[in-house]
């Protein structure tokens, strides 16, 4: 069906075909029976009903777990500030920086959230499973119950994160999440499209692609994301997904696995987010947005990478800004291999990624493929 | 209908100048009055650029243009300077001469260099300003021009001991002449022929030249006026298809149309963003720019029918302007040309945002407004300002669940009687074009009602905004209202009974010309009105005549 609609897109802009197409650089109105969309919110699940409890307390910092060193450092950097200095945060008063090496400090001993919990999310893995159920190998896990009560729901990135102090509900990041700051700042621009839709309510054979955006999404004056802009997908094609296989039933529009990987870039963050078997549940509403959650397993190296390999220019950020967030660098690579559910190495037999859920809203959007797009 | 019916006012004798109707060539009619215009604020900051160039900031505030009888050209010949203007004039003019004498322009704007820099240098001040002068104050340099202000540039020197600051003097004095700030026209008696006056060839050049380029004559064109060859049919003509043909006529087009259009309010445009989030300046400004950019590609470019300005399909887009739209936009910066598809509503002038979003109120769109400036402005009809004491009440409640949808609302607001007269000029058009809010995004519902755009045009019924614009295009009176248009903003002034028979010939040429405009601005340009004027006491007696024919032309054709 999708080379059907590339075929036609590639008429109507004129690159081949027919005479009378090629014969200016006109664009005609994309075809009705594909719908692009760009994301309005996007943000990892944190439950608020029920989120679980965490017996042994929550994570240390760095700052708890080291207080001499810190207190030495700290105490050191408000002196460099207030002479117009600045002390890098890899600096030898505190102990080596494990954001940059994980194993330049000993496993702290990462809490994570092992009880039940209201977690929202997908079963991507189509079994309700328990720790007991693969005999105790490395990728078993009790999965979650969803709020609505639906079972088997596979989101081990919160058993990672639960007893995170900014990561528990209205924390941190819950209101990073609120304040929808990391896409109104650009630092998500993903873009969705939809082909071979015939019926919006009901179509079991459309297919569906997330692309990184090439810019940020564009704001209304009432700061709001912006619907029916135009915005240009990002130049390499690492960023474009492949096409994925979906169907919408009763307007739910659900997708089958594919790989998705996204440009981040917001403040002392430049990088990528790679989801493994991503795939989607999501409602179009009345007004045509969509909203839903993405499942998908998140490779446990790019998801360290994600958490701590922040920099400005050459001044690493990680050990700040896990800091802030309540947890230690060093903890959370020893913690990964305990919760990981997907992608068992093949000849080690442990798992290479952990499950995850990703809310988002999207708004009606065209997509512009940035190869074709053209100056005035 | 209008044609036939000024024709038959004419030719029943009621107006003795008038000699007859029909006739094939065009008529030597005479022209009204010179004016006295004052550059609006887009020729001050056009002869700005095309003197010292476009790095040169035009910063102030400038007297308000006058809009009059639906043009600024119109109300250009109607205003004076304040004495508070004149301060803003003049403040705006040193800084211009700030900038023009200063080290980053001076090896381009100024010819030479002094001997000293300290001490006067009449042959460069004089050589700067033969350089300036002419094109700012559209005529040849006089001696007495030159000696004063060389004169006061010395003296400038010897007070500053700088000789930049003499140049300063001379484009500050020039900048606040009135020769520049205004349009000085000026005829003389043509031969024997009591009563006719002829414009002078300076003045015609600067008429030409505002007329299809909306900028004072260039080196060529005063020249020109300077050697007589105005005065001439062939070397009027020579003038004229030169000019037509140049790159700058798309200047003119678009200043004509930008007067007609009423686009100057943009500048004070606002909308309830609550209500329409999708509304910015750039978007404003875009939708400006997008219909003048459709005028200019089909009138100019394409040479095509004035009339297929409200069929076409052809548009240019910017990636601002999409969500209004809702269409994709290539370019991430910049302007794309792209053609709505059959069926799409998007057809003609009449479906731009730029309408739409202009004449429409702050939080909702406005069937009566659209259709006021079509009748006022697109068919040059008078619609009569409403009463005083007329009660709002009910139509302003567009949240009101019995009456959901503006014809429904309108429809209870005109049956009061004392409404309804001049609602029916206005909203059978206006009605078709609901299918545009506010801000001129498409939509087929208003509270959960579905919008009726059908109505009538003159006794055209129309099932949609589509037809709508086909039965615009169609509509008999169109061309004689840009005829009107043009003619009054060649001239800026309405016409006076004598030029009335060279309306309804130019009304011939443009039809036979299947509506081409520039047809029509070279018929104007060579007309015998367009280089004549009536004596001053000639025009008081025609100015009572003037009215009763336009007030009966007018009741004719509504």
């Amino acid at each position: 069906m999708r080379w059907i609609w590339t075929l036609v897109a590639v008429c109507l802009l004129g690159l081949g075909c027919d005479a009378g197409a090629r014969q200016n650089s006109r664009v005609s109105i994309a075809q009705p029976t594909v719908r692009g969309y760009v994301m309005a919110r996007w943000h990892e699940e944190i439950p608020d009903i029920e989120p679980g409890e965490c017996p042994e307390g929550l994570n240390p910092t760095e700052a708890d777990y080291f207080p001499e060193e810190w207190a030495d450092f700290m105490a050191a950097r408000k002196r460099i500030r207030a002479a117009g200095g600045y002390l890098r945060w890899d600096d030898e008063r505190l102990p080596p920086d494990a954001c940059q090496d994980p194993l330049v400090q000993p496993d702290p001993g990462f809490l994570t959230l092992d009880g039940p919990a209201l977690v929202q999310g997908l079963d991507l893995d189509g079994v309700d499973s328990g720790r007991a159920d693969s005999g105790g190998s490395g990728c078993a896990h009790d999965d979650f119950v969803s709020p609505d009560g639906s079972t088997g729901i596979d989101n081990q990135y919160w058993r990672l994160m639960g007893c995170v102090r900014g990561y528990r509900p209205n924390d941190l990041m819950d209101r990073l999440h609120e304040s929808n700051v990391a896409i109104k700042e650009g630092a998500y621009g993903i873009l969705l499209e939809i082909t071979g839709l015939d019926d919006s309510r009901d179509d079991e054979s459309v297919e569906v692609q997330f692309l990184s955006a090439a810019e940020p999404v564009t704001m209304n004056a009432v700061d709001d994301i912006m619907r029916n802009v135009s915005v240009t997908a990002h130049e390499e094609t690492r960023f474009h997904s492949a096409w994925a296989r979906a169907r919408i039933e009763n307007g739910i529009l659900t997708s089958e696995p594919v790989d998705v990987r996204i440009k981040i870039k917001q403040q002392t963050s430049d990088n990528e987010h790679w989801f493994r078997d991503a795939r989607i549940r999501a409602e179009i509403q009345d007004d045509g947005s969509l909203r839903g959650i993405l499942g998908a397993y998140v490779d446990t190296g790019n998801l360290y990478s994600v958490l701590n390999d922040q920099n400005i220019g050459d001044r690493p950020q990680g050990r700040n800004a896990a800091n802030a967030r309540g947890f230690m660098c060093a903890g959370v690579y020893h913690a990964m291999p305990r919760v990981a559910d997907g992608h068992p190495d093949p000849d080690t037999g442990e798992c290479t990624s952990i499950s995850t859920a990703i809310h988002f809203e999207a708004v009606p959007a065209f997509v512009i493929r940035a190869q074709l797009a053209m100056s005035d | 209908m209008l044609f036939a019916t000024r024709c038959l006012l004419l030719c029943a004798g009621l107006f003795p100048l008038v000699i007859a109707c029909g006739s094939d060539g065009p008529p030597d009619a005479q022209g009204g009055p010179v004016a006295m215009r004052r550059l609006t604020q887009g020729q001050y900051r056009q002869a700005i650029a095309d003197v010292f160039g476009p790095e040169i900031e035009v910063v102030g505030r400038f007297e308000p243009d006058n809009r009059r009888e639906g043009l600024v050209a119109v109300g250009s010949a109607t205003v004076t300077v304040t004495p508070s203007g004149f301060e803003q004039y003049e403040a705006m003019g040193a800084h211009i001469a700030k900038q023009v004498v200063s080290e980053d322009h001076r090896e381009v704007l100024v010819p030479c260099e002094p001997d000293s820099r300290a001490r006067p240098d009449a042959a460069c001040s004089e050589a700067f300003l033969r350089r300036v002068g002419p094109a700012l104050l559209r005529r040849p340099l006089t001696a007495s021009d030159i000696t004063s202000r060389v004169m006061a540039a010395n003296r400038a020197v010897h007070l500053s001991g700088d000789f930049y600051a003499g140049l300063e003097l001379i484009v500050t004095s020039l900048l606040v002449s009135p020769e520049f700030l205004f349009r000085m026209e000026v005829a003389s008696p043509r031969g024997e022929t009591t009563g006719v006056l002829r414009v002078d060839d300076l003045t015609l050049a600067s008429r030409l030249s505002y007329l299809l380029w909306n900028a004072g004559p260039d080196e060529a064109l005063l020249s020109a006026a300077d050697r007589g060859d105005l005065s001439s049919t062939e070397g009027l003509a020579q003038q004229v298809d030169r000019m037509l043909a140049s790159p700058r006529l798309a200047d003119g087009v678009r200043a004509l149309f930008e007067d007609v259009f009423r686009f100057d309010e943009f500048e004070n445009l606002g909308k309830d963003v609550i209500r329409y989030p999708v509304f910015s300046a750039q978007v404003a400004e875009d939708a400006r720019e997008q219909t003048l950019r459709v005028v200019v590609d089909h009138l100019v470019v394409r040479q095509g029918d004035y009339r297929e300005l409200f069929t076409t399909r052809r548009s240019f887009m910017t990636r601002a302007l999409g969500p209004v739209y809702a269409v994709p936009v290539r370019s991430e910066t910049g302007w794309e040309a792209m053609e709505f598809p059959e069926g799409d509503p998007r057809v003609g002038l009449l479906a731009h945002a730029s309408f739409n979003m202009l004449h429409a109120h702050p939080g909702r769109s406005s069937a009566t407004l659209r259709g006021q400036f079509i009748r006022e402005s697109l068919l040059c009809q008078g619609v009569p300002p409403a009463p005083a004491d007329v009660d709002f009440g009910l139509f302003n409640e567009d949240e009101n669940p019995k009456y959901k949808t503006a014809r429904d609302r309108l429809e209870v607001h005109s049956s009061d009687p004392t409404c309804r007269n001049c609602h029916r000029l206005t909203d059978p058009i206006g009605l078709g074009l609901e299918v545009f809010d506010g801000v001129g995004r498409y939509r087929t519902v208003e509270n959960g009602a579905p919008i009726d755009a059908s109505g009538d045009l003159d006794g055209h019924a129309f099932a949609n905004n589509m037809e709508l614009g086909k039965a615009f295009a169609e509509s008999p009176i169109l061309g004689a209202c840009l005829v009107e248009n043009v003619y009054r903003y060649a001239v800026g002034r309405d016409p006076v009974n004598t030029e009335r028979r060279l309306l309804s010939y130019l009304e011939g040429r443009l039809e036979e010309s299947d509506y081409r405009l520039g047809v029509l601005l070279r018929e104007v340009a060579m007309s015998e009105s367009f280089a004549t004027a009536s004596s001053p006491r000639e025009e008081r007696a025609a100015t009572v005549s003037d009215r009763l024919i336009a007030s009966r032309a007018r009741k004719e054709s509504l």
